[in-house]
């Protein structure tokens, strides 16, 4: 029986998170969203909830997927795109699909939660996923109407600023190398344009503190306990980054569940992998028919062109 | 491929979790509240033990003096804090004896831990006249209650 789930969840920040919105200079700036507050605007750092969708819950679900199924190395850049993508419309004319919808939502559960685009429609998902809000005291009181009552925040905690930060880095000269001499060839560095030239790149930016705590919030509407499987299942196997700057170790994080009620995660999980590893070939046939492979039509044509004349 | 254990908070774990992120400087309304409430009981008390021979005319500049005095040189400690108050309105030894009010208030605060006892005494310097003023009420309606009486 279908139903709608909310699910509430913390995020910890392990290290200085550096989710972007653009940058000033050569200093990147955290993305932030306008909040009213005492009847002003303050802009609070936000985690967007296209990022939670794609790294916590599309990428993950997709991986495994593609792993279950054997399709790496396999799949054509339509398949791709959906899997990870969501993918895109790239056919005008709608033709009926009801029956490729339906064999879609029976084989591949996280999909129906997600949604996406075959080639000429867009099916929607039956997700909602809120956007990151960090718990401070400009965010207590939103975040405590989302939240259960018996989880609700103090406004005491601190305003968002104390959560805000900067990072440094360079980006060395290999000018400035120790027996630079012997690495490169004396005639390119006695020039006097390359002894002038600075490859010097020094970068900063904003980041989020390491140990600060964000609200996650989805809602599943109307959903099937494999679906819900599906993203507990995609959660449980996310790499713990977000946001920017994870090759110098920016984003990495911790999430927990907040359940006001019991809800056994494990046995939904285990249902979900079940599934997909029963319905392997099906999902590999809903695949090659809905974006079939552009090359192997070509190939066929020539075939079939090369056997009418012979 | 697990790489991310889902752990589940309970609300009480989420609280907890969410405890170090207090800001220690900021009260929340109903604290402040309560050790507003507080303190203008403890003050209203005080005009009982205000010596004879002080001018019965200057009972509140005393008093708030004595107030401000004894927050700025007792950091946090509250038995010095009140003892410090008494002096300053050279209370009888023998008044201060039998008052068993005074006695549950040093009771009272004893029980508290070290930052209520600092936002307590710290809150006559932020809330002087405050506290001041609605003592004063208060100490007035002890009064009709004893004339009534």
């Amino acid at each position: 029986m279908p139903k709608t789930y909310k699910i509430h969840m913390l995020l910890e920040t392990l290290s200085p998170l550096t989710h972007m919105m653009g940058v000033s200079g050569n200093e990147a700036l955290i993305n932030r969203e306008a909040v009213i507050y005492k009847d002003e605007i303050r802009h609070l750092p936000v985690i967007s909830g296209n990022a939670i969708r794609h790294k916590l819950i599309r990428e993950p679900g997709a991986m495994f997927i593609v792993g279950a199924c054997n399709l790496a190395g396999k799949m054509n850049i339509d398949q791709l795109n959906y899997l990870f993508n969501g993918g895109s419309l790239v056919e005008s004319s709608v033709s009926c699909n009801i029956r490729k919808i339906a064999d879609m939502q029976a084989t591949l559960p996280l999909y129906r939660l997600l949604g996406g685009c075959l080639k000429n429609q867009v099916v929607a998902g039956s997700l909602n996923v809120h956007r990151g809000m960090l718990i401070c005291s400009e965010n207590a009181e939103r975040i405590s109407s989302i939240l259960p009552n018996d989880c609700a925040i103090d406004s005491t905690i601190f305003p968002a600023e104390r959560f805000i930060d900067q990072y440094q880095y360079t980006r060395g000269d290999a000018n400035k190398m120790k027996d630079i001499d012997f690495f490169a060839a004396i005639d390119e560095l006695n020039t006097g344009e390359e002894k002038e030239k600075s490859h010097l790149m020094i970068f900063n930016g904003q980041t989020i503190v390491a140990g600060s705590m964000f609200y996650l919030g989805f809602v599943l509407n109307n959903v099937s306990d494999l679906e819900l499987g599906a993203l507990f299942h995609s959660l449980s196997r996310w790499n713990g980054f977000i946001g920017g700057q994870g090759s110098r170790g920016h984003g990495r994080c911790k999430i927990s569940l907040i359940a006001s009620d019991v809800l056994e995660v494990a046995p939904l999980i285990v249902a979900y992998k079940e599934h997909i590893m029963s319905k392997k070939e099906e999902i590999k046939a809903w695949l090659l028919e809905t974006f079939p492979s552009k090359k192997t039509k070509k190939e066929e044509t020539h075939a079939e062109k090369l056997a009418i004349d012979n | 491929m697990s790489t991310q254990e889902l752990s589940v908070l309970t609300p009480e774990q989420f609280r907890l979790k969410l405890a170090c992120l207090n800001d220690p400087s900021v009260k929340s309304e109903i604290v402040k509240h309560s050790l507003i409430e507080e303190a203008v009981d403890f003050v209203s008390e005080l005009p009982r033990f205000y010596n004879d021979e002080l001018d019965r005319m200057q009972l509140w500049d005393r008093i708030g003096n004595g107030l401000l005095a004894a927050a700025s040189k007792t950091d946090g400690n509250c038995e010095l804090f009140i003892n410090s108050v008494l002096s300053y309105i050279k209370a009888s030894p023998t008044s201060v004896a039998a008052s068993e009010r005074l006695a549950a208030f040093i009771t009272n605060f004893e029980k508290r831990d070290a930052s209520w006892k600092r936002d307590f005494i710290h809150q006559f310097q932020e809330y002087n006249y405050l506290i001041i003023v609605k003592a004063r009420a208060a100490w007035q309606t002890k009064k009709e209650q004893v004339k009534h009486a």
